[in-house]
């Protein structure tokens, strides 16, 4: 039975400690990927022969091959391409999605007519469109950021379309009743309403630029780390492909938690706010 | 002579809902005077509440006049609080209050004091820097009549306000609604289907029939009296409102809680009762 349970008053040691909370919060992480990387070494170990040129992709080969790489920087100009173009994909992705959601979320007849064309073009791969691409655009970063762009506007749109959607309607009346143009409400209330939701959709969809972003790379660029990735292949520096691909996920999910960290909207706090004061109304005049 | 800032006159909504023409009342005619408190009462789907959205301007008439008195040039200056406080999570409690000066249209009500000064006269200063779920739904209910009022409206209409709440919370708001009523001399219209409510809180109460509603009397309360309610024999109004809900034929106006009501209409009376209190009987 707990301290709480029994009345009796709490010790130093049930308190949680910061520290103890920070140690908690890595060690088990750690553990995750401990067991992931000794997984990966077991299957190196238990599915490739020996002497096989497969065992560059072992793990001791790829953090060595790692090290290498960061030791020299010869990744740091590829990374720094490649979320480049992330960035600029995702904002021109941003840019259309979310006046095309705003649009569709707010008028029924707009989006019984966009709908089905935005539906059809959302179940094509953005890869399928690399051909026409590189014909629209040549060769080079702009197809990248097309292919990107068309990847990631998707997610946007619905989810901003839905947060219009789920707006609760007794806000747009008290709008109404306070005499706000139809301006000052996507202002004041529509927008902040779907903010939260606006910044899933952008999270969903640096997801899905990351993922659209590698193989992208692959084709008419001489920069960025799929680029690298086939280069490393032609080269048959097997320990860097594999360094690369682990860098690729790492800069994924850092991205993943960076979008999720700064995205999400923070309560401002009044520091001059005291104590809550009791629940019971307070006349504000003798009566 | 009292300035009328809303009249409706001949009033019918009527729309089409599965293909069938619906009225939710018709032929209403109201006259609310400056600073009185009318209380609209009566059963479930007689349409009290889309009269009251009618008044607020958020819904058309099918027939008849809505007037508000404009003190800007035309707009209806009539402002709307509803069951729910809705407000803005995204807002704290000042911000919220705060939010109708924020529209070109409530310019006029725009000062730096506007929001520091009802803030205090609602009695949420030491609100103003908490967000909605942190406070209770009795506070959350003062902070929308607020914001109702800090643009300053000629008339506020309220649809159930405290219908959401606790008994204790409902008659504890009910009675800082008076005082901050008379204090800043407000002009109220009030939907409840609560007859102590009405009682409580009407300087008259209009009774509407059932769906499509209309004004089936109206019953002035001694403003005297409002104050205290001591002198009111609550139970003998209660049963002549109900009596009401019950039957479409003119009640008699007879000496009820020792003449402190008094039978102002019949069916579809047209007339707002004059500012008088009203005499007693005994």
């Amino acid at each position: 039975m707990t301290a709480l349970a029994t009345g009796e008053p709490r010790t130093a040691s049930d308190v949680p400690s910061r520290p103890r909370e920070l140690a908690e919060a890595l060690a088990y992480p750690a553990l995750g990927i401990g067991a992931a990387v000794f997984l990966w070494w077991l299957g190196v170990e238990l599915f490739v022969d020996e002497g096989s040129f497969l065992e560059q992709f072992a793990p001791a080969g790829a953090f060595e091959a790692l090290a290498s790489l960061l030791a020299r920087g010869t990744l740091w100009p590829h990374a720094f391409a490649t979320l480049q173009r992330i960035f600029v994909g995702l904002a021109a992705a941003t840019v259309i999605g979310i006046p095309l959601g705003l649009a569709i979320g707010s008028s029924r007849r707009f989006s019984a007519a966009v709908t089905p064309v935005a539906g059809f073009i959302r179940m094509i791969s953005p890869l399928s469109w690399t051909p026409l691409a590189i014909i629209w655009f040549g060769v080079g970063n702009p197809p990248v950021y097309f292919l990107v762009a068309i990847g990631a506007v998707w997610p946007i749109v619905l989810a901003t379309a839905a947060g219009v959607a789920g707006i609760d309607r007794g806000w747009l009346l008290v709008a109404r009743s306070l005499r706000a143009s139809r301006l000052e409400t996507v202002r004041t209330i529509v927008w902040p309403g779907i903010q939260g939701d606006v910044l899933t959709g952008i999270r969903l969809a640096t997801g899905t630029a990351w993922i659209v972003l590698v193989p992208a790379e692959m084709l008419g660029v001489d920069s960025g780390l799929g680029y690298f990735i086939l280069n490393a292949r032609d080269r048959f520096a097997y320990g860097e492909l594999v360094a690369t691909i682990l860098v690729i996920g790492a800069i994924g999910l850092a991205l993943d938690r960076a979008t999720s960290r700064l995205l999400t909207p923070r309560r401002r706090r009044r520091p001059e706010r005291g104590p809550r004061p009791d629940p019971t109304p307070i006349p504000a005049t003798g009566i | 002579m009292a300035t009328v800032p809303l009249r409706i006159s001949g009033g019918t909504r009527a729309y089409t809902a599965g293909g069938r023409h619906v009225a939710a009342f018709r032929d209403v005619n109201l006259e609310v005077a400056h600073g009185e408190v009318v209380v609209l009462i009566g059963p479930s789907g007689c349409g009290k509440s889309t009269l009251l959205r009618v008044m607020a301007g958020l819904e058309p008439l099918s027939a008849g006049t809505v007037d508000w008195a404009a003190r800007d040039g035309g707009q209806p200056s009539v402002g709307i609080a509803f069951q729910q406080p809705l407000l803005l999570p995204w807002l704290n409690v000042r911000e919220n209050i705060a939010l109708g000066l924020r529209y070109a249209a409530n310019a006029a009500a725009r000062s730096s004091e506007a929001v520091d000064r009802i803030i205090e006269e609602f009695g949420l200063t030491e609100l103003g820097g908490y967000y909605p779920d942190e406070i209770s739904g009795g506070q959350a209910q003062r902070v929308a009549l607020a914001r109702t009022a800090v643009v300053r409206p000629e008339v506020i209409l309220l649809d159930e306000p405290f219908g959401a709440l606790d008994p204790v919370t409902r008659a504890s708001l009910q009675r800082w609604l008076i005082g901050i009523q008379q204090a800043l001399d407000l002009t109220v219209v009030i939907v409840t289907h609560d007859i102590d409510e009405a009682i409580v809180l009407g300087d008259r109460i209009a009774l509407l029939t059932p769906g499509p509603g209309t004004i089936q009397r109206i019953w002035s309360l001694d403003r005297g009296l409002r104050a205290s309610r001591e002198g009111i024999d609550a139970s003998a109004i209660r049963d002549e409102i109900l009596g009401g809900y019950g039957t479409t034929s003119p009640l008699d106006a007879g000496a009820v809680a020792g003449g402190n009501l008094r039978n102002e209409s019949t069916i579809r009376n047209t007339e707002a009762a004059p500012r008088a209190a009203i005499e007693r009987t005994s």
